[in-house]
């Protein structure tokens, strides 16, 4: 019963702190836990974000060539405010879109080209909507503090449940319900009890056809004790709510019954020998019928040492059947939960993507960074080699047998100053067991670079192109071969004027896009004005494409854009 | 043409009601007081804002996939060399999601930082300052307890404006 003495330790100190150490077996790390709250007075935060966005079409009807009816306009508002005290904060974000142009006369019918709302739903008016998109209380009163509405959540390494706000790739799902923290210097006890909120308006891409929430109920309880190990253990129960006719009763979306049930523990401790350990396990059991598997399991494991001046990391995970988790979720464009990839996520592929979301995939990571700065530079180069074998052959893989996965990464960090490099590279293969030949992998060279010099006191030229070459093995969907390749060249004038030029390239017969300037190439350009630290204002005139974008962990194919936008962000 | 031109201008029209809502407040010196977190540090050992109360924070916001981030970082670690005995405070919050945890301390030694890093996985903390959570997001908190300027975002010269302007809270 080797979780048994950790739980004891807990209660104990949650109850009364000095009981963990009376049990004799444990380290507490030293001195009282801070008390929260002495800062008095008020504060006010917030954010106020606005986009407006005019879409450009290559699209024509046939009688009016030279007419561009299917461009449109699209301006989102968002506004979040939060205050009160270290003791009681209130926050509410308000979001609000408006489509114009999106309809058209011909012959006398009207023709709503770009609806504002999806089948079979409406609001007050066609287009445009308004509403309080996250309402949030939250409290701290000694060892608890608790939100009540809208917050994220993640237990362990992500595996159990992970849903956070990742505004780099738009998704911004948060919890809503209740979420509550007791906790004392060596001990944390955390409850969960939610369905999910996801943002009903996207605030960088297009808002069309905009379909109801699924709230999918979420109940969570997460026990970590901090000692000579940081010791957590944790479970998770799913319901999922399924797709309803819109004009049907809300409530019959509603789940019932446990479609899935997570529990797991998680370990890490530093000095052991030269390394800092962590490792998690997790078992799930599905009650869903959707769900071929009637249960899963999910590993993973780090081991960090520091040897002189380097940092080796070593990780290895082992999934099975865990990614059904988020089939309810991934229509919508977020995940409940997931836990590490171990991918160079800057080269994701529509190939490399179905490996994220295998379910059934074992394998590891060792990643070296080296500090070889001095004091006046940073250098810090680091090498990465990963390993997967990838049994799955279900969902968006293009295999019929597994595969071996071999990835191996090197880049450098240097500045110096204002002056900065940062260099990315490596080689990816994907060997299929039926054919493991070098032109019957799959095999992806990638490279990024980000240079920033310092020109003078008032001009900084920065300048980030990238590149990624990927060969098609052989494959019963054969597809193209193909290149991307994109530039940033940004000017910064002096403090607050930034230009930027954008130029892409892609072949990429899998996008759904296609270039201002021809049609594999992107072209545009954009002004940034900072007029002080918080307010930043942005025009973008040109085009860019579609294609999988990374961040954090998760990745979403986003759209591509031509046309013009401006934006306006301030933090008040 | 007509529709394009009035959405334009009804574009043009709440953008204006919306910077005009915006710059007043949004001016560099927020009057507020800087709402208190407790976080835990990579060691596990929970770590308060108001723990340091009576001296300079400059609390940043960062995360392992952030680039601009990274690029910050031997910044901060000056600051907190060379300052930090004089009574700054340099609080790094790593707000990456636990998926990509384990690659902080490994960055962190790499780059050489010495500053405190806390973590903030649930993104509870930087979403009361900074609720669009683009990063890297910094926030200087002066002995008062109030939060004097933000930088967000990393440009040119913002290294020399915060030396000088942490100079100046350090003075107060």
């Amino acid at each position: 019963m080797p979780v048994f003495p950790p739980l004891v330790a807990l209660l104990c100190s949650l109850v009364a702190p000095l009981r963990a150490e009376e049990l004799g077996s444990f380290e507490v790390p030293a001195g009282p836990a801070p008390e929260v709250g002495s800062l008095q007075g008020g504060a006010t935060h917030g954010l106020e974000e606005f986009r407006f966005r005019h879409y450009e079409s290559p699209d024509r009807l046939s009688a009016f060539p030279d007419e561009p009816v299917f461009d449109y306009e699209e301006v989102v508002q968002r506004l979040q405010i939060s205050g009160g005290s270290s003791l009681l904060t209130l926050g509410i974000q308000g979001d609000a879109v408006a489509l114009f142009s999106n309809e058209y006369i011909l012959d006398g019918e009207r023709e709503i080209e770009r609806p504002l709302w999806g089948t079979g739903l409406s609001g007050p008016h066609e287009n445009w909507w308004f509403g309080i998109e996250k309402l949030w209380l939250q409290g701290q009163s000694g060892r608890l503090s608790w939100t009540l509405g809208d917050s994220y959540a993640a237990f362990g390494k992500g595996l159990a449940l992970n849903v956070v706000k990742n505004t780099d790739i738009d998704v911004d799902t948060s919890l809503r319900g209740v979420h509550a923290t007791l906790s004392s210097a060596n001990a944390e006890l955390r409850l969960v009890e939610a369905v999910t909120n996801p943002q009903q308006l996207r605030l960088e891409n297009p808002n069309v056809a905009m379909q109801a929430d699924l709230p999918h109920a979420i109940h969570g309880v997460r026990a970590d004790w901090y000692g000579r190990a940081h010791l957590g253990a944790h479970a998770v129960i799913y319901q999922f709510a399924r797709a309803v006719d819109p004009l049907g009763s809300p409530l019959a979306a509603w789940p019932s019954g446990i479609d899935a049930a997570v529990v797991g523990a998680s370990g890490e401790m530093s000095g052991v020998g030269p390394f800092d350990l962590a490792a998690e396990i997790d078992w799930i059991d599905y009650g869903a019928p959707e769900v071929e598997a009637s249960g899963g399991y999910a590993g993973y494991l780090s081991a960090t040492a520091y040897p002189g001046r380097a940092s080796v990391l070593l990780e290895g995970k082992l999934y099975k059947d865990a990614e059904h988790l988020n089939v309810f979720s991934g229509g919508q464009g977020y995940e409940l939960a997931a836990g590490p990839s171990l991918e160079y996520e800057r080269a994701i592929t529509e190939d490399s993507s179905a490996a994220l979301n295998s379910n059934d995939i074992v394998g590891g990571r060792a990643r070296a960074d080296f500090n070889l700065g001095t004091e006046a530079s940073t250098l810090s180069p680091y090498v990465s080699l990963l390993a997967l074998r990838d049994n799955d052959l279900g969902g968006v893989h293009f295999n019929t047998t597994p595969e071996t996965v071999v990835h191996g990464v090197g880049g450098v960090t240097f500045v110096r100053g204002e002056l900065h490099l940062l260099a990315n590279a490596g080689y990816r293969t994907d060997l299929r067991d039926d054919a493991p030949t070098e032109n019957g992998g799959d095999t992806t060279m990638h490279a990024d670079v980000a240079l920033t010099v310092p020109i003078s006191r008032t001009l900084t030229i920065e300048i980030a192109p990238t590149v990624l070459r990927y060969h098609w093995g052989e494959n019963p969907v054969q597809q193209a071969d193909y290149t991307d390749v994109s530039n940033t060249l940004a000017l910064k004038l002096g403090a607050p004027w930034i230009v930027l030029v954008y130029t892409d390239f892609s072949d990429n017969e899998l996008i759904n896009s296609i270039g201002n300037l021809a049609d594999d190439l992107y072209g545009a350009a954009e002004v940034q004005w900072q007029p002080t630290n918080a307010i930043t204002v942005k025009a973008f005139y040109g085009s860019y494409r579609a294609g999988i974008r990374c961040a954090g962990g998760q990745c979403r194919t986003l759209p591509g854009f031509s046309g013009a936008r401006a934006s306006l962000t301030a933090n008040f | 043409m007509r529709s394009i031109v009035s959405s334009a201008l009804a574009a043009v029209t709440v953008l204006v009601l919306a910077a005009g809502s915006s710059p007043a407040a949004a001016a560099p010196s927020p009057a507020g007081v800087a709402i208190d977190f407790s976080l835990r540090n990579l060691e596990g050992q929970q770590v308060s804002l108001s723990q340091h109360k009576g001296k300079v924070v400059l609390v940043n916001f960062w995360a392992t996939w952030c680039i601009p981030c990274q690029v910050e970082m031997p910044t901060l670690q000056r600051l907190h060399t060379e300052l930090g005995p004089k009574g700054l405070v340099v609080l790094g919050i790593a707000t990456d999601d636990p998926r990509q945890e384990a690659l902080i301390k490994p960055i962190v030694k790499a780059k050489g930082v010495t500053y405190p890093i806390l973590r903030d996985p649930d993104t509870r903390v930087v979403s009361q300052f900074n609720p669009s959570k683009s990063l890297p997001f910094s926030a200087l908190v002066g002995k008062d307890g109030k939060i004097a300027s933000v930088y967000a975002g990393l440009k040119p010269g913002d290294a020399e404006a915060m030396h000088a302007e942490i100079l100046a809270l350090l003075a107060k």
